[in-house]
């Protein structure tokens, strides 16, 4: 009993602690998740598909890579390139970061880079639009998200015809890193084995998303 | 009959309640504690230096619209949300260099283009630049350097001959990279010595690489945004360019040296 009494002030300020801490609000910041789902930036909100994953549509060039090939072109009325977006996060921020248009152009091949920046300012890779002479290059735009799935879009160029001399107009749309994870795409190999390229698809259903990534870290 | 002694339960009840009173302001001062501790700040970005970003990655707060800029001669503060946009903004106001610097042209919609009249794709492009200028070495880059399995080249079907390649390389965890990583897009060009990218003046410096006339270009916050390398070569007339996205001009520099050795 005696032994009881002289530990039990340490008791008590153990129990206060362990229940302290399991009843603690952590509202302050806590682990974030935040999803964004790019989308085909074609001119129209259907999408036509030109040549499944691919590095290069031609010859003995991987029948499997990172880009979509998509109809854009002026004769179908307008040949804006745009970025599209649905962002959400499980702690219902209004925003998973912000894009900056970057001029990729070397030579006569163009290219419109969007890069993707946490609100802490780290660089979380890019998409990338071949064939397209950027727009609006320099400033950031905000990506909206939400605990729905909240829309972003903003043009980032317009296609070029006989790009790098040679490409007839269409939008090469692209990850540069494997932490954006690809949609179910057909590759170009199964495309050429006649498994489905052709057709509309309508780019406002969240499920026709061309890349995804998730981000975890923690935030306000 | 003994009576029972009064005084003495008085006292041990007053000592009976010190303790208890003591006991609970204990049990309570830990709660107090445990609570403070437990929801502290978890990695709320600790930034030691302008370069080290934290981790925020989402946030309520509405980012800098396309007008604000910083107050002159502040100093960024990277814990807040979106900070590095009013210095985007600035950048993207700052009026540019369109000039010639070391035989490159900056800021230029056209100019030289190989001298070829079909333009046209190789089937294999690692048969089609094997031992040329063109070869870009990728696989021998600086550590921290993760080449992708692909590029894109040109060739001329006139003759053959490779007179483009774009390749892309990811870099990550090393001094001089932005902490969620990197790219640099690499090209060279047969004849090209000219391109559209824009900085202002002060971004700019010249010097070179593996003894070749070069210009740099820096970032306007380090490892934020764009930042340039251009080589002129004397192969093929035209030049080398490295543009890195988040990446510094002195990591720059390193892998622009390593593809020319």
């Amino acid at each position: 009993m005696k032994h009881l009494v002289r530990w039990l002030p340490a008791l008590a300020a153990a129990c206060g602690l362990l229940l302290g801490m399991a009843t603690a609000e952590v509202g302050h910041a806590t682990t974030y998740t935040f999803n964004v789902y790019n989308y085909p930036g074609t001119h129209s909100s259907t999408a036509t598909l030109n040549c499944g994953w691919h590095v290069i549509c031609e010859g003995d060039n991987p029948y499997d890579g990172p880009g979509l090939d998509w109809h854009n072109s002026s004769s179908e009325g307008s040949n804006t390139v745009n970025w599209r977006s649905f962002s959400a996060n499980d702690q219902s921020y209004g925003y998973a970061g912000s894009v900056q248009v970057q001029d990729g152009t070397s030579g006569s091949c163009h290219t419109a880079r969007a890069a993707l920046f946490s609100p802490s300012g780290a660089a979380l890779d890019r998409i990338n639009y071949l064939h397209t002479s950027p727009y609006g290059t320099g400033g950031y735009t905000a990506i909206n998200s939400g605990s729905w799935p909240a829309s972003t879009e903003f043009r980032v160029g317009t296609t070029v015809d006989n790009d790098c001399g040679q490409f007839a107009a269409h939008l090469h749309q692209e990850r540069d890193s494997s932490n954006w994870t690809k949609n179910y795409y057909p590759t170009r190999a199964n495309c050429e084995n006649g498994s489905g390229c052709s057709g509309y698809i309508n780019i406002s259903v969240w499920s026709n998303y061309q890349h995804h990534r998730t981000r975890y870290a923690s935030g306000y | 009959m003994r009576l029972p002694d009064l005084n003495h339960w008085k006292r041990r009840n007053s000592r009976i309640a010190v303790v208890f009173i003591a006991v609970l302001a204990l049990g309570a001062g830990g709660f107090v504690a445990g609570r403070h501790l437990a929801s502290a700040p978890a990695e709320a970005g600790n930034p030691a230096s302008p370069l080290d970003l934290g981790t925020i990655s989402g946030s309520d707060a509405t980012p800098p619209g396309p007008d604000v800029t910083p107050v002159p001669g502040s100093t960024p503060d990277t814990t807040k949300p979106f900070w590095f946009i009013p210095y985007a903004n600035a950048e993207r106001d700052a009026p540019k260099f369109h000039g010639t610097l070391n035989g490159i042209e900056f800021g230029a919609q056209s100019g030289a283009l190989p001298a070829c009249a079909k333009p046209a794709t190789p089937d294999d492009w690692k048969k089609a630049v094997a031992g040329t200028f063109y070869d870009l070495k990728l696989d021998s880059l600086p550590d921290g350097v993760e080449p992708r399995e692909f590029a894109r080249v040109g060739k001329c079907a006139d003759d053959g001959r490779p007179i483009w390649i774009i390749a892309e390389v990811h870099l990550e965890g090393i001094t001089g990279v932005n902490n969620g990583g990197g790219s640099i897009q690499i090209s060279r060009w047969e004849a090209v010595r000219w391109y559209p990218q824009e900085f202002p003046p002060e971004r700019f410096s010249t010097g070179t690489i593996a003894g070749r006339p070069a210009v740099f270009a820096d970032s306007f916050l380090p490892v934020i945004g764009v930042a340039a390398v251009v080589v002129s070569d004397a192969e093929n007339g035209g030049s080398t360019m490295l543009l890195g996205n988040a990446v510094s001009v002195d990591v720059l520099k390193q892998v622009a040296e390593a593809l020319y050795k």
